[in-house]
């Protein structure tokens, strides 16, 4: 056996230009898969960290049913969570701040429109989210009674702008109904039009009297120190309020549709990477299947001394292997090195889409890559399978030569 | 020359095994572009199509002011008049909406909306919606009885059935809010859980009730363009032929700078998906005839022994590749015409890949797109790349001592 590795080892380098045609082929292959997966999966990555920091935070703590069902009867008591306890407990729960959200009608002289109304605590919120902190025009909220942030479409909509005043008619907490003349300080872009053509933010205070709320709230909002890890976190608290009737979501599980695009995206790549792996595959296959025609003399002289068919299988399997092991090897190597160069050198976006994401309020100025290690694993599993399938046939072959005719074959 | 050519045709058959392998890295390489870029192409294609859908349209004819301000004091005045027009232009597909903000309001539940009315007919050939109805059906033509079609979402949020009666709210053109009861006899489900929640379907006759529009007037005429159709030679055309003051015609790249982003995106993503494929094919291409020819060299340096010149060699391996490339374009062309025909009918559901995606409906179902102009410079690209990777080898080998060629085994 070991002679048979060198053998082999020996083989892979007596043909140079094959050799490194081949390797070439898969190297070039892992690294592409690689490079691309990783742009895929660290624009997602970066995506899902916007939003988790523009609006819903990383694990809300709510009624069962809130929800689903967005509404204020299923609201909870502002000190129903101890958040001193759990903040003392879980080092990992750096910040909370407390949201009341419900519906209403707002209307300005000239027209009227659904909203969703936002109560935040303006200091706390801070620490959670971006939506309300900087508003595109105006100023943020600052505990002042009276005033709002509107969104800029829903501010369209109505005609209003800052400075002009808006009334808010709301069915409150058991069906009370409210009615409040509110101050536009500020206007929100988030780029989500959700937020955008909808909400209406204002202090929690103001919030809670509105919707006969006092003393209220809907949602505890909490920051983690590592947003990745908030599906963790979610089942740890849920764990420790078993017994009140909260249920306790991770951003993950708010926003489900940041998966399903991943998951739509990623189901997408399969079928790309099937192609591209169906060209591998073959290059492999083809280069084994000429190889072996090409040395069916040197085979025949190998077994006319001696040398067992299987043993030959064996060698060309070897050879096969080592140069697949190697190219993978230095594909992996390869990409490594270039996520590792591109994380110390981004590739900065083009101006105008910078400036496209500022306009939405994200910061984003580079190509994001992902380190995560979960990226290698695709190109790597793929590509040894579409290497190990590409070798049957040629093997095969070889268990029928015989001699004779292999060394009268030029 | 011609004897060169029946030399070079019968070279090919002489050996049909290294031929075979040959054809077939040709046939591969091109089947697997042609199935990847019908793909590719069919894919953003199809996800950009139902965004554009989701805000409006390719094209949005609307009132003047619309897309600054939307709202229903903006509206086309003299529908009949425009749809005469539209009429006019070939194939266009287009259908009158008639859209207001508004609320839904279930027996226990109320929610805000954007209510959309619509010409049940023609709006089946503009809109995925009719296809996506996962429970019960879609708006009738009549729209006799007062009937709704909503998202799944938003049903669920509302607490509300099949069969059930919702009320929706909306301010009509004297600022007064007007209400009408409506049965629930369709959900939709898209791939946008948020658009599901926030969006209502009815006849356009009660939706013009609800908002005080006469029998002439709607809110935009949504036109949508088949792949081959050029979009600013369209909106240009249309710009023509409808009197643009009273009316705004935006196109969706004019109207939503997030999407026409996303578009863009997903169009450097392509690029990046193409140039992959393409060094994959460019490898196994280079390999595959630079493996061939040096295993000739033998035999080339007897021809040259016999006197035939080095460019005739030349001459006589580029012929062999290009009938090699012909045969072999021709094979993968025809394998991947059939993958595409049967790919079209029958769709690629990508639940099958994972059960994330069965919350996409229909949407999960991809198939494929031909674009021409792609698939013509992929077969010139390689052909390109075959004559390319023949160069090398055939300078080498026509350059070959004889005696050393000879020698070579």
């Amino acid at each position: 056996m070991t002679r048979l590795f060198k053998l082999a080892w020996r083989d892979i380098w007596r043909n140079r230009r094959r050799t490194f045609l081949t390797m070439g082929a898969i190297l070039f292959a892992v690294l592409l898969i690689s490079l691309a997966s990783s742009v895929q999966s660290g624009t997602y990555d970066a995506m899902e960290e916007l939003l988790v920091r523009m609006y819903s935070g990383d694990v809300q703590i709510h009624r069962e049913g809130f929800h689903a069902e967005q509404t204020l009867s299923y609201s909870m008591e502002e000190d129903e969570i101890d958040w001193a306890s759990l903040k003392a407990r879980y080092p990992w729960a750096s910040a909370a701040s407390r949201r009341v959200t419900g519906f209403g009608l707002a209307s300005s002289d000239s027209s009227s429109a659904g909203a969703i109304i936002v109560g935040i605590e303006p200091e706390a919120e801070r620490e959670i989210s971006i939506f309300a902190s900087t508003p595109s025009e105006g100023q943020p909220l600052t505990g002042n009674r009276g005033a709002v942030l509107v969104g800029e479409m829903l501010a369209q909509n109505l005609g209003v702008t800052i400075g002009d005043s808006i009334v808010v008619l709301t069915q409150g907490y058991r069906n009370v109904m409210g009615a409040e003349l509110y101050a536009v300080t500020g206007l929100l872009r988030t780029g989500s039009p959700d937020i955008d053509r909808s909400m209406l933010v204002m202090s929690l205070v103001d919030a809670q009297r509105l919707l006969a709320m006092e003393g209220r709230i809907t949602q505890l909002v909490i920051r983690t120190d590592d947003f990745r890890k908030a599906v963790s976190y979610a089942g740890v608290l849920h764990a420790d309020l078993e017994d009140s009737d909260v249920e306790i979501m991770s951003w993950r599980a708010m926003m489900p549709e940041l998966e399903q695009m991943r998951t739509l995206d990623d189901a997408g790549n399969y079928v790309f990477y099937f192609f591209l792996v169906l060209i591998i595959a073959f290059e492999i296959f083809n280069t084994t299947t000429m190889s072996m025609m090409e040395r069916v003399r040197e085979f025949g002289v190998m077994m006319s001394v001696g040398m067992k068919p299987h043993q030959i299988s064996i060698l060309v399997a070897l050879g096969l292997a080592l140069k697949v092991l190697l190219a993978l090897l230095a594909g992996l190597v390869l990409a490594s090195l270039a996520l590792g160069y591109l994380a110390q050198n981004p590739i900065p976006l083009p101006e105008n889409m910078q400036e496209m994401y500022q306009d939405f309020g994200f910061s984003m100025d580079s190509v994001s890559f992902s380190t995560n290690p979960k990226i290698f694993v695709f190109p790597t599993v793929s590509v040894t399978a579409a290497a190990l399938l590409s070798m049957v046939y040629p093997i095969l072959r070889m268990r029928r030569f015989s001699p004779v005719e292999a060394l009268r074959k030029t | 020359m011609a004897l060169l050519a029946k030399i070079a045709w019968r070279n090919i058959w002489r050996n049909p095994r290294r031929s075979g392998v040959l054809i077939s890295a040709l046939a591969v390489g091109v089947f697997s572009f042609l199935g990847g870029i019908a793909y590719i192409d069919g894919f953003s294609l199809q996800m950009v199509n139902a965004a554009i859908e989701r805000q409006g349209g390719h094209i949005q004819v609307t009132g003047a002011g619309y897309h600054q301000n939307p709202t229903i004091r903006s509206y086309v005045d003299r529908k009949d008049e425009v749809e005469a027009e539209l009429l006019e232009l070939p194939d266009l597909r287009f259908a009158p909406q008639v859209r207001t903000p508004g609320m839904i309001t279930s027996a226990d539940q109320s929610a805000g909306t954007v209510i959309i009315g619509v010409d049940p007919d023609r709006e089946r050939t503009v809109s995925g919606i009719p296809v996506s109805i996962v429970e019960g059906v879609y708006l009738s033509t009549d729209g006799a009885d007062n009937e709704v079609v909503i998202g799944e979402a938003l049903a669920q949020r509302l607490n509300v059935l099949l069969g059930e009666r919702v009320v929706l709210m909306a301010n009509d053109l004297d600022n007064e809010i007007s209400a009408g009861a409506f049965r629930v006899i369709g959900l939709f489900r898209t791939n946008s859980t948020d658009y599901d929640k926030a969006h209502v379907y009815l006849h356009q006759r009660q939706a013009r009730d609800l908002v005080g529009y006469g029998a002439n007037q709607v809110s935009a005429f949504t036109v949508h363009l088949d792949a081959g159709q050029d979009l600013s030679e369209v909106a240009a055309q249309l710009r023509a032929s409808l009197p643009t003051e009273e009316l705004e015609i935006l196109t969706w790249r004019d109207r939503s700078p997030l999407l026409v982003m996303m578009s863009d995106f997903m169009n450097v993503a392509n690029v990046i998906l193409v140039i992959i494929l393409f060094s994959a094919i460019a490898f196994t291409l280079a390999n595959s005839f630079i493996m061939v020819i040096f295993e000739r060299i033998h035999e080339i340096g007897i021809m040259a022994a016999g006197g035939i010149r080095p460019g005739q060699i030349r001459l006589m391996l580029y012929l062999e590749a290009l009938f090699i490339v012909v045969l072999g374009m021709l094979i993968g062309g025809i394998l991947a015409f059939a993958l595409i025909v049967w790919w079209s009918s029958v769709g690629l559901d990508l639940t099958n890949f994972s059960e994330a995606m069965h919350s996409f409906g229909v949407a999960a179902v991809l198939y494929p797109y031909v674009d021409w102009e792609h698939v013509a410079s992929g077969f010139a690209m390689i052909f390109i790349m075959v004559l390319l990777s023949v160069l090398y080898p055939a300078i080498k080998a026509s350059r070959f001592k004889i005696v050393d060629a000879m020698h070579h085994v």
